[in-house]
């Protein structure tokens, strides 16, 4: 019975009973509640990438719901930010103010910085749709830091910074955040991500007056979004296109462009764009003296006006 | 030494220690047994009731009994009667023994077509009476192999009602396939005696004067009209004999198939109490070996060598550019 001996039965004791502590952990089973929120929330992601947007708000609402029927507060967290991101994609952005300044406070309280950095770049997105420029950077600038103290790198982060900053007319300082948005995203084959990066370059060259390279930087956004099958952006690519090469006197390519706009955005059933594109076409036919052609394409013009489209 | 054992510090209260220690162990113990044993609803009030069953097959001491898909039991004892059917006795929780009344019935039930088996019974109405101890509940037998081979004995004893009435010697089918044989019995020998008649008319021709020849040759064309007539049904006879012959051969081969589709089904019916047997123990093993699986992936040793599921996006992409925010104030009137 030597002290040697009383310390190694100590010892294979607090072994034995580490192991069997570890095995008899029962893992905390999600509750049938959890499950259902959980599956409402993939239930509105899936309906959200189809385009769904009633869909998605609807499922996120139930999600919510039951998510704080049971205090999941890191899942109410996520349903509150994509609640908001739904609202600034289908325009309604004081709904969308309305869920982050739950989520905010929130992601505070449960300190999951990853998420309050999702909620401030959310609220930026809806204050520069709303041409709110200020609080956009403020908030751009918040979820930035954020993730830099987290060491992550977003390139969609950076592009809605370079937006921010063409709507504020800094688009020198807007392409130099591109070039690092682009890298990024290219390396992490991001499709939508990348052809935002070559809209938002255009879009600073278009606001400098050089029509030709943002012609080019449309295009490329265009290809890089049809190769990658995202075609939700494709009707308003071809009318950015074919508006500059009328601009720039592209006549021929212009023609080209918005018969294929007219096709996708029919295909589509974007009366909007279908419309930009016959008007395009009335007036590049009309011009040239093909007067029939012009004809054709006001009739269906018209019929387009009476379904309601201006 | 004994004096030793007196002063030695160490000695000093010795009895007490060791009994306390045991006291302590004996206290552990009975902590142990009174919560396994309220953990196995040792110490709940049960009742037991009864049904009768023309065989045991799938019944198991220790099989639950359900209410609504609730265990309220279990399975008590399995016995022979004299009347060589098995009584099977249920010992439930006094607690639900409101829902147990006269007119609730018992069933084997099935978790899915090979899931584990249990003693479901059906809500009795508000009519009935309570059930009490001793007393016995209506048994419903259904579900599983037993019953599909149930289903299928009458499709059976049809299909060997059919082979029967084929095989009937004085059936009509039978009967309907001799006539045949001796109608072509028949016309063979008409056969051979037109041919006969016809060698005779030749024979006559040849004596005839020669001013009647001509007269003759037609009656001679006649007959070997009739001649060839008779060879043309010739093979045609032969073909009927043939058909015959394979249909005789077809339904021999029919009553061979469902002699052994006798066979089978006789087989299945006196293994089906083995089958379920094993489908019962298969299904036991496959829970136990689920249960160990579950236990080893929820165990430490698990939770480090189980791959992470694949988590779907829970976050939707901040990808917010709205269709048509990016287009540009260029008009296509910029042309004219």
């Amino acid at each position: 019975m030597t002290r040697r001996y009383h310390i190694s039965i100590l010892a294979l004791a607090a072994i034995f009973l580490v192991l069997t502590g570890c095995a008899s952990v029962d893992k905390k089973k999600a509750s049938p509640i959890h499950i259902k929120g959980d599956e409402m929330k993939a239930a509105g992601v899936d309906a959200y990438g189809i385009g769904d947007y009633a869909g998605a708000r609807s499922a996120f609402a139930e999600a919510l719901r039951l998510d704080r029927s049971v205090d999941n507060r890191e899942g109410e967290l996520l349903d509150l930010i994509n609640l908001a991101r739904v609202a600034v994609v289908t325009g309604g952005y004081i709904e969308a103010r309305a869920w982050l300044a739950d989520a905010v406070p929130l992601a505070q309280l449960l300190k999951d910085d990853k998420n309050l950095s999702e909620a401030y770049a959310t609220l930026a997105k809806a204050d520069y749709l709303t041409g709110n420029h200020d609080a956009a950077w403020t908030h751009i600038e918040a979820a930035l830091a954020i993730d830099q103290r987290l060491g992550v790198k977003s390139g969609g982060r950076l592009n809605l910074k370079a937006a921010i900053l063409v709507a504020s007319g800094k688009t020198a300082a807007a392409k130099s955040v591109l070039v690092d948005a682009l890298r990024l995203n290219a390396g992490a084959l991001d499709a939508p991500e990348t052809a935002n990066s070559y809209r938002a370059l255009a879009e600073a060259d278009i606001r400098e007056g050089s029509d030709a390279p943002a012609l080019d930087y449309y295009q490329r956004a265009y290809e890089t979004s049809r190769e990658a099958g995202d075609n939700s952006r494709l009707a308003a690519d071809l009318v950015s296109i074919s508006a500059l090469q009328m601009k720039i006197g592209r006549t021929e390519d212009a023609l080209f462009s918005l018969n294929r706009l007219y096709a996708v955005a029919s295909a589509s059933g974007t009366a909007r764009e279908a419309a930009f594109a016959l008007d395009g076409l009335i007036s590049i036919n009309e011009a040239a003296g093909n007067m029939d052609k012009g004809v054709f394409y006001r009739k269906l013009r018209d019929a387009l006006s009476g379904m309601g489209a201006r | 030494m004994a004096a030793n054992t007196d002063k030695d510090k160490r000695f000093k209260g010795l009895e007490v220690k060791i009994g306390a220690l045991v006291a302590a162990a004996v206290a552990g113990i009975i902590v142990i047994i009174v919560f396994i044993g309220i953990q196995k609803d040792i110490f709940t009030h049960k009742y037991q009731i009864y049904f009768t069953s023309a065989s045991g097959a799938g019944f198991k001491v220790g099989m639950p009994v359900e209410l609504s898909g609730f265990k309220i039991g279990r399975v008590k004892k399995i016995d022979l009667t004299e009347a060589a059917s098995v009584k099977v006795t249920l010992e439930i929780n006094k607690k639900y023994e409101k829902w147990v009344r006269s007119n609730s019935v018992a069933g084997l039930g099935k978790e899915g077509f090979i899931g584990d088996a249990f003693i479901e019974i059906a809500l009795g109405g508000d009519g009935g009476r309570v059930l009490e101890d001793g007393d016995e509940i209506g048994f419903v037998k259904s579900g599983g192999i037993e019953a599909l081979v149930e289903g299928a004995k009458p499709i059976l004893k049809e299909v060997a009602d059919i082979i029967h009435y084929v095989n009937d010697p004085k059936g009509d089918l039978k009967a309907s396939i001799t006539n045949i044989r001796e109608f072509t019995a028949e016309l063979r020998q008409t056969r051979s005696g037109i041919d006969r008649t016809v060698g005779s008319i030749n024979q006559l021709v040849v004596n005839l004067d020669a001013r009647a020849t001509p007269a003759m040759d037609s009656f001679v064309k006649t007959g070997k009209n009739l001649q060839t007539l008779s060879e043309g049904l010739a093979p045609a006879a032969g073909k009927v004999d043939g058909i015959l012959e394979k249909a005789n051969a077809a339904v021999g081969k029919l009553d061979h198939a469902m002699e052994n589709v006798k066979t089978l089904s006789n087989a299945l019916a006196k293994e089906t109490p083995r089958i379920s047997g094993i489908i019962t123990d298969a299904s036991a093993a496959a829970s136990e070996g689920k249960g160990l699986i579950k236990g080893v992936r929820e165990g430490w040793v698990g939770s480090l060598t189980a791959p992470e599921p694949v988590k779907r996006p829970e976050l939707l992409p901040l990808d917010a550019y709205p269709p048509g925010t990016l287009m540009p104030d260029v008009k296509p009137e910029a042309v004219k």
